[in-house]
């Protein structure tokens, strides 16, 4: 039964993609818009298959995607590593929390953009910089998501299991960190989401490679194709990385909405 | 010297202006089964609270075995209402979780085990997720993490009040058939007074506002069936005179 409406939910979506599709066909074969303002589709994949043979600016696609990718998966690694550990500290120790969270609560609200210059200032123009400011991105979501699951967590999971002999660091690994788990992985599911949305941002100065910088690159000159190709390149990996964390969290958190 | 002994423990919580237990004295012996019953916010989870260590009395004191209770331990299980089984854990993992944080591994720990999963009608659960079970199942896994620390006192906080009538009977025979074999101290709230009698060897009645305990009643009915006894005009007079205790809260 499942299974059966997943699949009808799975042809819907792939419907409202091919009328989107024929759309967009129809609108640009009419002529209904200039092509530099909506490239067709067959344009922009002759510019896709361009792009991964000959490249932009001398430099081939999958590179271009390569690049964009590493930044982001650094910044979001460390946001992991960092953020989940303070973020389940932060709800646990009010100690922690005083230090962590107001400098964690100041940084939330500011876009990237407004501190950008500043890293580059502080930390140069090559990698670091545009890493720091994915990580920047990415932190809070996870860093609130774990402070907020702890603070939520059943308070007679903790007690249960100090009734049962376990000690405070006991009590954190093995009953805070998995009942934490299901908030954890929507934090890194927006953390993600937040991180990808400020690549444009972190390639946009300073830069000579990525995806980002393509399109910023590509908007300088009016190819709204290589701009276009740019666009779904993003769109879709941001799909797939969120299916794919979605499918390791289906395996980890396996009682997610079933308890 | 009794187990447990409680000594003019009163509590208030913080920011609150009234008590909510006042002048509780109470000893209970190990391989006893009590049963705590009195109306709804009487105080009688917070009395649990208090033993378990959870809360900490504003006067008086409560001891284990002569020693003040400060924090919890292993030696105060506890079941609550909604059992607080960990999802993430199988059904073996569950019961383990105590013996694991104690460092107990020895194969002892296994035999308790499956003895436990056999008692409880677990053993084809074993590796079944937390999810995948009945109220009643899960009960009796909540039940079983517990007896496997062979805590010298063990709190059940109305653990059986969401379980229908058959399950909470079958409940009740696993309890006494577990405590039997463990002969430690049984304290279980209750607002069902069949329940009460037939589970508690003493009644303990907590009424008034603030909450204390206005009668401990040794139970001459203790594992009998209700419906053998009906009729009785003694079992009868008994029931009644409980019912009375436990009354309405005066002064609310």
């Amino acid at each position: 039964m499942q299974k059966k409406r997943r699949l009808r939910s799975f042809n819907i979506s792939l419907a409202t993609t091919a009328v989107i599709i024929i759309l967009w066909s129809t609108v640009t074969s009419l002529k209904l818009i200039s092509p530099v303002l909506l490239p067709s589709p067959l344009r922009v994949g002759q510019t896709f298959i361009n792009l991964c043979l000959v490249g932009y600016n001398g430099t081939l696609l999958y590179q271009h995607y390569l690049i964009t990718l590493g930044r982001l998966l650094v910044a979001v690694v460390l946001a992991i590593v960092i953020g989940i550990p303070l973020g389940l500290l932060s709800g646990y120790v009010p100690t922690v929390k005083a230090v962590v969270d107001p400098i964690v609560q100041f940084i939330r609200p500011i876009p990237p953009l407004a501190y950008y210059t500043l890293l580059i200032l502080w930390l140069g123009i090559g990698e670091t910089s545009k890493v720091t400011l994915l990580f920047l991105a990415a932190l809070p979501p996870i860093y609130l998501a774990c402070f907020d699951a702890v603070v939520k967590i059943n308070r007679e999971y903790i007690r249960g299991a100090s009734s049962l002999g376990a000690d405070q660091r006991q009590i954190f690994f093995h009953v805070v960190f998995p009942a934490a788990l299901p908030d954890v992985f929507t934090g890194v599911r927006s953390a993600v989401g937040v991180a990808y949305t400020t690549i444009v941002s972190a390639e946009m100065f300073a830069a000579s490679a990525g995806i980002g910088w393509m399109i910023v690159d590509a908007s300088h000159y009016l190819k709204s194709d290589v701009m276009f190709v740019g666009i779904i390149v993003l769109g879709v990996t941001g799909v797939v990385l969120d299916w794919m964390i979605k499918l390791v969290e289906n395996r980890v958190v396996h009682w997610r909405g079933k308890f | 010297m009794s187990l447990l002994t409680i000594e003019n423990v009163d509590f208030k919580y913080a920011g609150s202006c009234d008590p909510s237990l006042k002048n509780i004295n109470l000893n209970l012996e190990s391989n006893s089964l009590n049963v705590v019953i009195g109306p709804s916010g009487i105080g009688k989870t917070t009395l649990l609270n208090l033993i378990a260590g959870y809360d900490h009395p504003s006067t008086g004191q409560i001891k284990m075995a002569g020693k003040a209770i400060d924090q919890p331990d292993w030696q105060r299980g506890m079941v609550f209402q909604d059992m607080a089984l960990f999802p993430w854990l199988t059904v073996a993992d569950n019961i383990l979780f105590g013996p694991k944080m104690r460092h107990l591994n020895d194969p002892e720990i296994q035999d308790r085990l499956a003895r436990l999963l056999a008692q409880t009608g677990l053993t084809d659960y074993r590796d079944a997720a937390i999810y995948e079970l009945s109220g009643g199942l899960k009960q009796r896994v909540a039940l079983a993490r517990e007896f496997i620390n062979r805590p010298p006192i063990l709190m059940l906080d109305e653990s059986f009040s969401a379980l229908d009538n058959a399950t909470r009977s079958d409940m009740h025979d696993i309890l006494l058939n577990l405590w039997e074999t463990t002969q430690n101290c049984v304290i279980a709230i209750t607002h069902d007074i069949d329940e009460a009698l037939f589970l508690g060897q003493n009644i303990i009645v907590i009424n008034q506002h603030p909450g204390t305990i206005v009668s401990v009643e040794a139970n001459p009915y203790f594992k009998k069936d209700i419906s053998d006894l009906s009729g009785e005009p003694a079992y009868g007079a008994f029931r009644r005179r409980l019912l009375g205790l436990i009354g309405k809260p005066k002064n609310r």
